[in-house]
């Protein structure tokens, strides 16, 4: 008798401490919420969006792989991330973060002078770092709310301050200010295209092997997000 | 009796991992893991097997699969629970499996480990440096009642895979329900599309 109670003590505490354990666990996820006061719309436009990539980005850009040899769509990507420089050093600027901007421009110089002109990453071969960086997290860094969720045509996840934030961003990037601005617009939708070519094999696990991918996206962005604006 | 407490102790011996040992043991296992993706390229459920030898005692599967389900998990009934951790499990191996190919030419190193404020979490950061760039994968332990430190979770460039479950099935439970998301669940496989 005496070692049934000892036993139905132990097993009583066992499961009082995790019951503890489980509300600490469900407090820690409970921290993290997407105000989403459009997920009808968002929803919606998400599947518009894999759609639009199952049928027209993915096979252009599949094409774009098979026709372009890897050395011009890496040398394509190599400049581009060169170039987007100014964009990065602004937003870190605006975010205090001088250790970080001086190795930007340490990684600058070696890819010019040392890349020919960016069309090599020497910097990352020679681990240099690189720090993503954008205006939308550097209001972020200082604590402007993300707003409500938006899932943008084509372009996809997003939020109120990121999409306010992509016009300053636009004019950050040297290729903003070619005239006129279709053309403009058409050297970035390229630009894009050409990083895309690198992410298929993400996107299409992203996409296509996720069981319910509208969740998933926003979470994972709005997480992402975070992360980068610390 | 005796042979219950027996089990426990084997069970316990076996898959013990301390504190002291978390970052050793890891970086020993990602290392080898990495290893295994070299010399096992094109074949990625040999892989994933010998992958998953290394990391299946260190990972609390059942846990991770009721926190993913959160509130929703108590009112299942026990089979559905066995039902939806079983399908948990392999849904997350198999994610883990087609993602393979993505990190064969990589390198993870552990960079720093530290407890939470009340020293019942322990987060372990790694990183690997992708075009430059810092990537950051962060596993989440905790310490189970026999005292042995367990994943629970893993951050992935600052998103929890758990997080990113909850939402998802939750979201189902919400406007469906459990057999559909147990559908939903076993359907996704992305080399029949």
């Amino acid at each position: 008798m005496l070692k049934i109670r000892i036993c139905l003590l132990l097993f009583l505490c066992l499961s009082v401490s995790l019951c503890d354990e489980f509300d600490d666990f469900e407090a820690e996820f409970e921290e993290f919420k997407v105000n989403d006061p459009l997920s009808g719309y968002n929803k919606m436009m998400t599947s518009f969006n894999i759609g639009f990539y199952s049928y027209v980005a993915r096979p252009a850009i599949k094409s774009y792989n098979f026709i372009t040899p890897q050395f011009l769509r890496t040398g394509v990507k190599n400049i581009m991330g060169n170039l987007a420089m100014p964009m990065r050093v602004s937003s870190l600027l605006l975010q205090f973060k001088f250790k970080e901007v001086g190795i930007e421009f340490k990684r600058f110089g070696v890819n010019m002078f040392f890349g020919f002109f960016g069309v090599i990453d020497a910097a990352s071969n020679t681990g240099i770092a690189k720090y993503p960086a954008d205006f939308g997290t550097a209001l972020a860094h200082w604590g402007v709310g993300s707003g409500f969720h938006l899932v943008l045509p084509i372009l996809g996840p997003s939020n109120l301050r990121d999409t306010l934030s992509m016009p300053v961003n636009w004019y950050l990037v040297p290729t903003g200010y070619i005239e006129p601005f279709y053309v403009s617009l058409a050297v970035n939708s390229y630009v894009v295209m050409n990083e895309l070519s690198f992410q298929t094999d993400t996107l299409d696990e992203l996409y296509y092997n996720t069981p319910n991918v509208y969740p998933f996206l926003r979470d994972a962005y709005e997480q992402r997000r975070i992360e980068m604006s610390k | 009796m005796k042979t219950l407490a027996f089990l426990c102790v084997f069970v316990v011996a076996s898959f013990a991992l301390k504190l002291e040992n978390i970052s050793s043991t890891m970086q020993e296992n990602i290392d080898k893991t990495l290893l295994i993706l070299k010399n096992t390229s094109g074949d990625k459920s040999k892989a994933a097997g010998k992958i998953f030898e290394l990391f299946d005692p260190i990972f609390d599967y059942k846990l991770m699969a009721k926190l993913s389900l959160s509130k929703h998990y108590d009112k299942l009934s026990e089979a559905e629970k066995k039902q939806f951790s079983e399908a948990f499990e392999a849904q997350l191996k198999k994610s883990f499996t087609d993602k393979l190919h993505l990190y064969k030419d990589q390198t993870l190193k552990i960079v720093k480990g530290e407890k939470n404020d009340k020293g019942t979490r322990y987060f372990l950061t790694s990183v690997m440096r992708i075009d430059g760039e810092d990537k950051f994968v962060v596993f989440k332990f905790y310490q189970n009642p026999q005292k042995d430190w367990l994943i629970y979770d893993v951050d992935v460039l600052g998103v929890s895979i758990i997080q990113t479950y909850r939402t998802q099935f939750g979201d189902v439970l919400e406007n469906e329900n459990f057999q559909t998301l147990l559908e939903k669940i076993k359907a996704v496989n992305f080399y029949q599309k």
